[in-house]
């Protein structure tokens, strides 16, 4: 009897516990705005952001930066870094003239047991220096990735913040992107479990739209199982959930009240 | 029809204001084959071509000038002069940008010279041309005088670039410190004020 307790409140937890978190990559730079040429610091990683929940990342498959058209491995100049406990990784560059610069990443796929299948965040960010402003624009040509429409950085909380999502180039219709706040250390609590993970869907071009609420880290996940391949899991196929994440930064919202 | 002319006037200034507002104008340069190659260039794309840019020592001074190609770029001679030195890009109608080069920007050495004599200091300060007239015989005084003026601030740079954490901490610091400094202000004003007022 008293076993049969115990399993009942065993696989309950485990049933509460595994829906919850979304699983985001994340590409964040010490800042999106460099006013001079100088070296950034990068942080690459796999966490869940609205918890505030870290996950151990293996070296990614690529990482890298595009910047006039041009891409530049960085995958060599990685470091591995420990943060609360699990792997990250980390790296230096060093922007010398004005432009856009796209930081992105392919991990390698990641088995998750709850879901039953294989994740690759295909993840990206954008960083300005010297207020060139031209390039933000243009797609890295990641199999699955988020082209933004609207400017990705010098954004204020409360702006919209629109993309067109690409599946292997072309625009996804009726794509799920999930929007989740990277939540420091867990310092925020969502009042219940439906405003950790936000979702919105992209329409016939792909396109959608989703206003930032408040200053902070953003990265929206579109998400799409892979049409035309599986990955073997215990001699099994099984499916692969492809992500295309962008992380932007959101401003706060300046006020004449408060003089700035 | 004074009403008429103020009225178009008024359109005139708010148009010629708009404009300003989203043709911000950026300047940047560099240092290449002993000398200044940069480029003017708005957000998104355009180039600032045709334009006159300044090169301006620490007081102000100009040291040189030059327009900005059809492809914005332009390219100076490198004065021997104190960093920092400043870019002037300006574009008529209040379109105006700056860009500082420091003595890292301009490839002086870090390795700072302790027998740099005092003397080299003052002619770094002289007019360009006659620095430039004396040619090779004050440069590497000037260089020696101006590598050992700039060594500290060299370091300084590097560790910031290196800790842009706690440079971040030192901003909320000295953010603070504006705030307590203001409102101790706003309170002798107001102390004044009290002690100021009839009994």
């Amino acid at each position: 009897m008293f076993g049969r307790i115990v399993m009942a409140v065993l696989s309950l937890c485990l049933l509460l516990a595994t829906p919850a978190l979304a699983h985001f990559g994340m590409v964040i730079p010490e800042s999106n705005l460099m006013a001079r040429p100088g070296v950034i610091n990068l942080d690459f990683r796999f966490w869940h952001p609205m918890e505030g929940q870290g996950m151990n990342m293996v070296k990614p498959k690529e990482a890298g930066v595009m910047a006039k058209g041009k891409k530049t491995d960085l995958l060599p100049a990685l470091k591995e870094k420990k943060v609360e406990g699990f792997t990250t990784w980390q790296t230096q560059y060093r922007v010398k003239s004005p432009g856009d610069y796209i930081f992105y990443m392919t991990p390698q796929p990641y088995w998750e047991p709850s879901e039953d299948c294989f994740i690759i965040h295909y993840t990206k960010t954008v960083v300005d220096a010297l207020e060139a402003e031209e390039g933000w624009d243009a797609p890295v040509g990641l199999p699955m990735e988020i082209v933004p429409l609207s400017k990705p950085f010098g954004v204020y909380a409360g702006n919209n913040f629109c993309g067109q999502v690409l599946y292997k180039g072309k625009p996804l219709a009726g794509g799920e992107v999930e929007v989740e706040f990277y939540n420091v250390g867990g310092k925020l609590k969502a009042p219940a479990g439906a405003y950790v993970t936000q979702l919105v869907k992209t329409d016939a071009n792909g396109v959608f739209n989703w206003s930032i609420p408040w200053p902070g880290w953003w990265g929206f996940a579109a998400l799409h199982t892979a049409e035309d391949y599986k990955i073997k899991h215990q001699g099994k196929d099984k499916d692969v959930e492809l992500g295309g994440v962008i992380w932007i930064y959101a401003h706060p919202a300046l006020s004449s009240e408060k003089g700035n | 029809m004074r009403l008429t002319i103020s009225a178009v006037l008024f359109a005139l200034i708010l148009a010629l204001a708009g404009a300003a507002q989203a043709h911000r104008i950026s300047v940047y340069a560099y240092v290449e084959d002993g000398q200044i190659k940069g480029e003017g260039y708005m957000p998104g794309g355009g180039k600032v071509s045709n334009q006159q840019v300044q090169v301006l020592d620490a007081g102000g001074k100009v040291l040189a000038e030059a327009k900005t190609s059809p492809e914005g770029a332009f390219s100076l001679p490198l004065p021997q002069a104190k960093p920092p030195l400043t870019l002037v890009l300006s574009a008529g109608a209040g379109h105006r940008a700056t860009y500082k080069l420091s003595a890292a920007d301009l490839g002086v050495a870090a390795t700072a010279a302790k027998a740099a004599p005092a003397s080299a200091a003052p002619t770094a300060a002289k007019p360009v041309a006659q620095a430039v007239a004396a040619g090779q015989d004050l440069g590497p005084q000037i260089k020696k005088a101006v590598e050992q003026a700039v060594a500290p601030l060299r370091a300084q740079l590097a560790e910031m670039a290196l800790r842009s954490n706690e440079v971040s901490l030192k901003d909320i610091v000295g953010g603070l410190g504006w705030i307590v400094g203001l409102l101790g202000l706003a309170a002798y004003m107001k102390a004044r004020k009290m002690a100021g007022a009839p009994k």
